[in-house]
């Protein structure tokens, strides 16, 4: 992935940019706001991590200048610890997501594959596929290998989310944004005993598993190479 | 209290005004009053004089000047308050002791009393009299004594001008009594307010018993200084539980990376140091965005986000969200939520202000232990409740469990900020509902029920 990072601090942009490069990623870090337009309009990039609070020009108008001359690049905010409005205010000006300092870099880099890959605007399939197994998003039903597979409303809304992330890490976080709505981290393991309800629904008793668990990031619904 | 100040009280000035408002329009009324008095009197006066006239009149065209002057001796000595003269053509004095001035025959004026007999009098009695030119050219004056009447409208100025001075006296005295009630409240206020200022807290204005409204504006007053003295109470707490709780994980990373650098450690036990070490700043962290986040909630800045909610259906989505994890941990959790509760909102803040209830009865009850999340509607709002039947929190210990940092006795070794029911309160309050928790029997309670709106 080409992605620019718009950090001011330069800590953090080392702390970003190194590790996308360890991750065979390329990344370009600008210094203030000012350069980081230049740059996200001069350039094609896969996505871009932009601070809120920059010099020159702050992360909100820089996401809206982007926007008014038709760059389309996804954004991902960070921000310092803080909170709810900053989220709301971030998006409503045109950021696709959003990531509180300090993050682990497993986090930022799941959500950095997310926006990549998001689809773009046009046809969205009505039936997701992963190996045998099925999802009808139209009829709202599951099969794998042919056998109906009950399942209720959240867990429907989870392995859509899964299945639309194949191949992709997804962390908690992520799935407590997205399948739940809930933007804080309750103590009750939520996701993770949803996780092993929907687990034993579609993979047990089959020889492949299809959800797995990614130590120290998240989980991943993967078809395994059938040659491994 | 001063003097001047007592003058310079509004009250007092009020007074003021209204009393020489009101001594303006006392003194004009009383100026009309004695104008028609006075021309009543002098009418009146002037009709005895012309009946007097006529009678006189008569008596000498009966019996000529002889009789007439026979008459006006008569009635002079009897003393009917008249006064009397008859002039003959050639200007003596015939009868009487009243002369008219030349030429003013027929008409009104004042005429001098003579008093031949009588030592002079240092001020002649002037009169107010009637001349007549009788047919045989002889003049008959008859007058009043001018006195009389003034007497009268003197007596009638002088009732009224007791009257005013005793109405300023008295709008005077009032005034200044007024003042000095409405200053004696007006310094409780700001003795209150001093004693607030230097520290002492628990001081309220006295309100008094009638409710005016200075009372009123002495309630709101003492609301506000409830709410300053709660913010103080917990800010002083918070401070020091800050410090408090953050001490301590730093104290162990400190002491675990100091054993991981000093010792001869093996790679083994410094990776576990570091995993350590990790896990603790997390947990700082934790409680850092549970701080901020009650602080952005209880500065009130996400009222605008409030939309039309049905606290049940959010209610429901939190329970069917931790339903497999209670069941998990052997515990039952259901939702009585039958009725719509409809409410105003940030749906965000409510799902986390439900979600932190039931993290915190989860994380608080053994297995096998049962949460119940349920709600009503209210006449004034809603009411919706998180109950469990665990070990509950002990009575003493049932207001200070929304206090940050407050661990209950029961839960010291539990995990967790500490914060997730100061977070539920501060919500709570931002959204006007009332948190209270309560003995559940067995187990905690914790309700929340709209408040009853001020007035």
């Amino acid at each position: 992935m080409k992605i620019l990072v718009v950090e001011d601090d330069e800590e953090t942009a080392d702390f970003i940019a190194a590790g996308l490069e360890t991750r065979g990623h390329e990344a370009t870090v600008a210094r203030d706001g000012r350069e980081g337009f230049e740059r996200a309009t001069a350039d094609r990039f896969d996505v871009v991590v932009l601070d809120r609070m920059l010099p020159q020009l702050d992360g909100l108008s820089v996401v809206a200048l982007m926007r008014a001359e038709g760059v389309s690049t996804p954004v991902l905010f960070l921000t310092n610890l803080s909170g709810i409005d900053d989220r709301v205010d971030g998006l409503e000006a045109g950021g696709d997501d959003y990531l509180v300092k300090p993050f682990a870099f497993e986090e930022l880099m799941a959500r950095l594959n997310a926006l990549a890959r998001r689809p773009t605007l046009g046809a969205s399939p009505t039936v997701l596929q992963a190996g045998d197994l099925e999802m009808d998003l139209v009829a709202r039903t599951v099969r794998r290998g042919g056998d109906d597979i009950d399942l209720q409303p959240r867990e429907f809304r989870l392995l859509e989310f899964l299945l639309r992330s194949e191949g992709r890490v997804v962390t908690r976080k992520m799935l407590l944004e997205q399948v739940w709505e809930f933007n804080f981290d309750p103590q009750t393991n939520i996701v993770e005993t949803h996780i092993s309800r929907l687990r034993t629904k579609i993979d047990r008793g089959r020889g492949v598993s299809l959800i797995q668990t990614v130590r120290g990031a998240g989980y991943m619904l993967r078809v395994p190479n059938p040659a491994a | 209290m001063s003097r001047i100040r007592l003058l310079r009280t509004t009250s007092f000035r009020l007074a003021t005004i209204y009393l020489a408002l009101f001594t303006a329009s006392a003194l004009a009324l009383g100026a009309f009053v004695y104008l028609s008095i006075r021309h009543e009197i002098l009418a009146d006066f002037d009709e005895r004089i012309v009946e007097e006239t006529d009678a006189l009149r008569a008596a000498f065209s009966q019996g000529g000047r002889e009789r007439l002057a026979q008459m006006i001796e008569a009635r002079g000595a009897s003393g009917g308050g008249f006064s009397y003269g008859l002039q003959g053509p050639d200007g003596s004095l015939l009868a009487g002791n009243l002369r008219a001035p030349a030429g003013s025959a027929g008409a009104w004026m004042e005429a001098r009393e003579e008093d031949g007999d009588e030592p002079r009098e240092a001020e002649p009695e002037i009169v107010r009299a009637l001349a007549t030119r009788l047919s045989d050219g002889s003049i008959l004056v008859v007058g009043d004594e001018r006195r009389r009447s003034d007497e009268i409208l003197r007596g009638v100025l002088s009732a009224f001008g007791w009257a005013v001075a005793a109405t300023l006296a008295l709008g005077t005295v009032g005034g200044l009594w007024l003042s000095a009630q409405f200053l004696r409240r007006i310094d409780s206020m700001r003795l209150t307010a001093r004693r607030l200022m230097a520290g002492d807290w628990s001081r309220r204005i006295p309100l008094s018993p009638v409710d005016d409204d200075l009372t009123a504006l002495g309630r709101t007053f003492n609301r506000l200084f409830d709410r300053i003295e709660k913010l103080l109470i917990a800010n002083k707490q918070v401070s020091a539980d800050i410090a408090h709780d953050l001490r301590k994980p730093l104290a162990s990373m400190l002491r675990r990376l100091e054993a991981a650098r000093d010792g001869d450690a093996s790679p083994e036990s410094v990776g576990a140091a570091i995993e350590a070490a990790i896990a603790e700043i997390q947990g700082v962290l934790e409680t850092f965005n549970a701080l901020l986040r009650i602080g952005q909630v209880e500065a009130g800045a996400r009222r605008t986000a409030f939309r039309p909610l049905d606290l049940a259906e959010v209610a429901r989505e939190v329970v069917e969200a931790f339903q497999p994890a209670a069941e998990e941990e052997g515990k039952t959790l259901i939702a009585r939520l039958d009725a719509p509760l409809p409410a105003p909102g940030d749906k965000e803040l409510i799902v986390q202000m439900i979600a932190n209830l039931v993290d915190n009865a989860l994380r608080h009850t053994p297995p096998g232990a049962c949460i119940e999340v349920s709600g009503k509607p209210t006449p004034g709002g809603v009411s919706l409740t998180v109950a469990d039947d665990g070990p509950g929190v002990a009575p003493d210990e049932l207001k200070a469990i929304f206090q940050r940092f407050y661990r209950a006795e029961a839960a010291r070794a539990s995990t967790g900020t500490g914060l997730g029911l100061s977070l539920v309160a501060a919500i709570a309050e931002l959204h006007g509902l009332e948190c209270a928790a309560s003995d559940n029997r067995p187990g905690l309670r914790v309700t929340l029920t709209t408040a009853e709106q001020e007035e």
